[in-house]
């Protein structure tokens, strides 16, 4: 079993754990305590053959419970969400991760979060671009909203001009990728075990963030600024067993989000300006769209959301991402009936290159705290799969501007059901 | 001389009742009852409630929901509602804002936990359903007499209480009704029917409040509410479970951040 925690991470949460026991033992007032926890089982079908050689399916399942406790008139809380990750293709064939563990404590303009959380920034539905607090985590969804617990200190003030939070963080957590027989991977594996830092106090560095949001009327904005080890690695190479090696520089990253409400209108801009990255080049990028939904179509309870978005990156084909010059097109159906089903379908679509993403997100309650998800992703027009030979050939290209790094994805459409079970 | 005097008293009399129901239009008699409904309950500040909704399908079948209401009165604009869900379990965590505003849209946000997102809601959502229910968001915010047009109708025996009857119309176009009937008692102006209208004009949906008790001396809150839909002929029961009032609620419970913690 692979324990993804560190031993600094051991070290900050036995203190922790000091200070919530004692907390716990002289609180009397009012206080509740509830516990949930909840299964899940997944299974994932590739209907083609892996480009390098993977496997076709992968059957995967997570435990994950949550233990609240508050006082003092809710003034205080601790929240405990441990989860275990059982996957076939990461190394290690497990994780166990420590979500949420944090102390709360809400006085009337201020609020202290001291412990592991998880935090999210950002308006727009195609990307996440702004948000950066945490790690993400591709080990059981490739959709990229689970997140690994970051260990922080966090006070947010409450003030008339808005709210400003800043975050002292402790350590920075590593991106885990698959190994050798899993899915969505190019043809080279990332090394898990060891990470190169810019930063000499490597995966221990305390970093910072603050952020201020406010609302006038029905314009919502966010500026927020990040100084600290990358959440991104870079690949500086391999090693003897031809694995990536990942490196991760210190950035900083200042972030801007716009929401503005216009009657069944929400327009949404996020844009984010970083340097430190990549040999000391800063680069700018931006995804901005308008969401606006149909409440109540045909005479139904249904209602249809539509949302087009568009993203850009100024790095252009050089950046480490698919998503440079993207349009995405999708619809939201929310049924309101019993069972609280909905769906999202887009398509994601390189305006310069023409490769395709498309998707569905599928999710229903079933009987008895039962739930599903269907998420099906198909590949399209990415041209194919690289051999090693070509991957290496490619990368040394000065030019990336026409590069279909989908391609790497070519054989990897998916579908994914999940069943959960909840306790 | 007398006869003089007769009149005047039969003038004086008249003039009573005039104030009543003749002096005023049917309009203005509709506003100032709705005053009158706003007016008795001033003063709450603040309240808390845990709410069980049984949702029953048109086959008989029933799906229940737990949620926890809070509310906060805002005399200058409109009053905030934070509303969390405990079941189903799927749904534990997500809390729903909304500040109701009075001569603006009202604005809402949701918390979604597994994504530990806040997102901004269009305030055409309000003819939407609540959580699947027969109850609309719009009919789960507080009420704010500024956001209608009235007529009164006429007065009526209901649940042995005399009522006024009370037609509202909805000046907000997104608003999923043309017009709510109300049966409000004379005594206490305690809603005890609705009659909701929909965009056409058909009678569309039904709630009836009962178990009415009077908290801190001077407020009445029902005890169950049920809905019933006529086209579907699906309905919703809310009980109301352990209202408190001087719960100490702040400004600051109810904004964007709060909702990422309450429960």
């Amino acid at each position: 079993m692979g324990i993804v925690m560190k031993k600094n991470e051991w070290a900050f949460l036995k203190k922790l754990l000091a200070v919530l026991c004692w907390c716990v033992c002289f609180s009397y007032a009012s206080a509740t305590t509830t516990f949930n926890w909840e299964v899940g089982f997944m299974g994932m079908y590739f209907p083609e053959e892996g480009a390098y050689e993977q496997s076709d399916s992968v059957f995967s399942g997570r435990l994950q419970s949550e233990l609240y406790h508050s006082w003092n008139n809710d003034e205080d809380s601790i929240v405990f969400m441990p989860t275990y990750i059982q996957h076939k293709y990461y190394d290690g064939n497990s994780h166990f991760d420590i979500k949420e563990l944090a102390w709360l404590h809400v006085e009337d303009r201020w609020e202290l979060t001291t412990g592991i959380k998880t935090v999210f920034w950002g308006v727009t539905e195609s990307r996440h671009l702004v948000d950066i607090i945490n790690q993400t985590d591709y080990t059981y969804r490739f959709d990229g909203e689970n997140k690994l617990g970051q260990p922080m200190l966090n006070l947010s003030l409450m003030r008339d001009y808005g709210i400003i939070d800043l975050f002292m963080l402790l350590g920075s957590r590593q991106r885990l990728y698959p190994n050798i027989e899993g899915r969505l991977r190019g043809p080279l594996t990332v090394n898990n075990n060891f990470a190169a830092y810019e930063n000499s106090s490597e995966e221990n560095s305390v970093d910072f963030a603050i952020r201020w949001q406010h609302a006038i009327d029905n314009l919502e904005f966010s500026v927020s600024h990040f100084s600290g080890t990358s959440r991104d690695p870079n690949f500086i190479g391999l090693n003897d067993n031809q694995e990536l090696m990942s490196y991760y520089p210190d950035i900083h990253q200042t972030g801007l989000e716009l929401q503005y409400i216009f009657g069944d209108w929400i327009w949404k801009l996020e844009s984010i300006l970083r340097s430190g990255q990549l040999d000391g080049k800063s680069y700018s990028a931006a995804t901005g769209g308008v969401e606006y939904t149909q409440v109540g179509i045909f005479d139904s309870n249904i209602d249809l959301g539509w949302i087009v978005e568009y993203s850009a990156d100024d790095r252009g084909g050089d950046a480490d991402h698919a998503s440079e010059r993207d349009f995405f097109v999708g619809t939201r159906w929310v049924l309101n009936d019993d069972a609280s089903s909905q769906a999202l379908v887009f398509v994601n679509v390189d305006s310069h290159t023409g490769e395709q993403v498309w998707s569905l997100e599928a999710k229903r309650r079933l009987e008895r705290d039962w739930f599903i998800t269907v998420d099906i992703s198909v590949f399209a027009n990415t041209g194919d799969a690289p051999t090693l030979e070509e991957f290496l050939y490619q990368s040394k290209l000065t030019d990336n501007e026409d590069v279909k790094k989908l391609a790497l994805l070519d054989k990897d459409s998916y579908i994914q059901i999940e069943l959960i079970k909840y306790f | 001389m007398i006869k003089y005097r007769v009149c005047s008293l039969v003038m004086a009399i008249l003039s009573c009742i005039a104030i009543d129901a003749y002096a005023m239009t049917n309009a203005e008699k509709g506003l100032v009852i709705a005053k009158n409904q706003v007016a008795k309950n001033e003063g709450w500040e603040d309240s808390k409630s845990k709410v069980q909704m049984v949702l029953t399908s048109s086959n008989g079948r029933t799906y229940e929901r737990d949620i926890n209401i809070r509310n906060l009165e805002n005399s200058d604009d409109g009053d905030k509602s934070l509303i969390t869900f405990n079941k189903p379990l799927d749904v534990k965590g997500t809390a729903f804002l909304t500040y109701s505003h009075i001569n603006k849209p009202d604005e809402q946000w949701i918390y979604l936990p597994a994504v530990k997102r806040t997102k901004r809601i269009s305030s055409k959502n309000k003819s939407g359903p609540f959580m699947g229910s027969e109850f609309s968001y719009e009919d789960m915010s507080p009420f704010e007499y500024e956001e209608f047009e009235f007529t009164y109708l006429r007065e009526e025996e209901l649940n042995g209480e005399v009522c006024f009857v009370v037609e509202q119309r909805p000046k907000d176009r997104y608003s999923g009704y043309s017009k709510r009937v109300v049966w409000v008692d004379k005594s206490e102006y305690r809603i005890h029917k609705v009659d909701f209208y929909d965009r056409k004009n058909d009678l569309l949906k039904t709630l009836n409040n009962k178990n009415y008790k009077l908290y801190l001396n001077k407020y009445w809150r029902q005890g169950v509410s049920e809905m019933v839909n006529h086209k579907t002929s699906k309905s919703t029961k809310l009980n109301w479970i352990d209202y408190q009032f001087g719960n100490n609620f702040k400004p600051s419970d109810f904004n964007r951040h709060s909702l990422k913690r309450v429960r």
